[in-house]
């Protein structure tokens, strides 16, 4: 059954068509989910909410563009706003802790844990500006080509492959930074590696 | 290290991010919600049990201030109890006691 016959069907109240339509696509949704958030937890509560915001829209859905186009759309809106929400919740924390006793560990081995490579490659992704961090977890995460991409954030093709090919820089830049690598030779050139 | 020592860490982060496994009971959690909040369930009233209730409650209160209203136009005291206060004889006996009290 196409996409496009699975929402006819749905919209005429057939449920167990919805049940097959995430079943399809959830891996794509928690990927990409999980390439913004880095956390296993939020990206399953992302995807859930991506598939009642769905569920609640597909009337809405004007069939022009293709349904996986239109759904990405919606998981990157809906990861963005989450994240939104939750730094402004971690700046309320962070406040409020201003007036209670520091109890985390900062013991050298604590430090270590939490600065590991895994960790640092993680935060590089997130400290890319947001078109980067799009492009570059649409591409690497989702592994879609940039005419696959150029729809999605509503930009042509060549400005999805600049984006790529700036965050893949800036992560290179960051990273040797962090890790305290000897100065990495960036590349001006196009990147052709996935 | 060099730009592809960076990538393969990058690459390798990416590929332990991407084989994290689903939870196999989301796509049965999200019909769960959705069956919850249906907008086509039936609602527990229907819409013209409530108008009916509403109209009941009005007629009651109306019913009430009317009854009310013909218990303030009726007499006020009873013809025995009125006799009693305006009658020359009580009064006397009345002033009699009083007479009685300050002696």
């Amino acid at each position: 059954m196409q996409d496009f016959d699975l929402i006819d069907s749905i919209i005429a109240g057939n449920q167990k068509d919805f049940e097959r339509l995430i079943t399809k696509y959830q891996p794509n949704v928690f990927r990409v989910s999980i390439g913004l958030l880095h956390n296993k937890e939020d990206a399953e509560e992302v995807t859930q909410d991506v598939f009642l915001k769905l569920y609640y829209s597909l009337r809405g859905f004007n069939k022009r563009s293709s349904f996986s186009t239109w759904l990405y759309r919606l998981t990157v809106n809906t990861t963005l706003n989450f994240l939104r929400r939750k730094k402004r919740r971690r700046s309320w924390t962070r406040l409020s802790g201003i007036f209670q006793l520091s109890t985390t560990d900062s013991s050298p081995e604590s430090r270590m844990v939490t600065h590991s490579d895994s960790e640092l490659i993680r935060q590089a992704i997130d400290s890319l500006p947001e078109k980067q961090r799009l492009a570059f977890v649409l591409t690497k995460y989702e592994e879609l080509s940039q005419k696959e991409v150029a729809p999605i954030m509503n930009i042509s093709e060549g400005a999805v492959e600049q984006l790529v090919l700036r965050a893949k820089n800036n992560l290179r830049k960051k990273l040797a930074r962090a890790i305290g690598l000897s100065s990495v030779p960036v590349s001006k050139g196009r990147i052709t590696s996935a | 290290m060099r730009d592809s020592d960076i990538d393969g860490l990058v690459d390798s982060v990416i590929e332990e991010e991407r084989t994290v496994p689903i939870n196999p009971f989301l796509a049965t959690r999200v019909m769960v919600r959705i069956q919850g909040r249906s907008p086509r369930r039936r609602p527990l009233i229907p819409a013209w049990q409530g108008v009916s209730m509403a109209l009941s409650f009005v007629l009651v209160i109306i019913l009430g201030i009317k009854e009310g209203n013909l218990y303030k136009t009726a007499e006020p005291y009873s013809k025995a109890t009125s006799v009693t206060i305006t009658s020359d004889d009580n009064m006397e006996h009345f002033e009699f006691y009083r007479q009685i009290v300050k002696e």
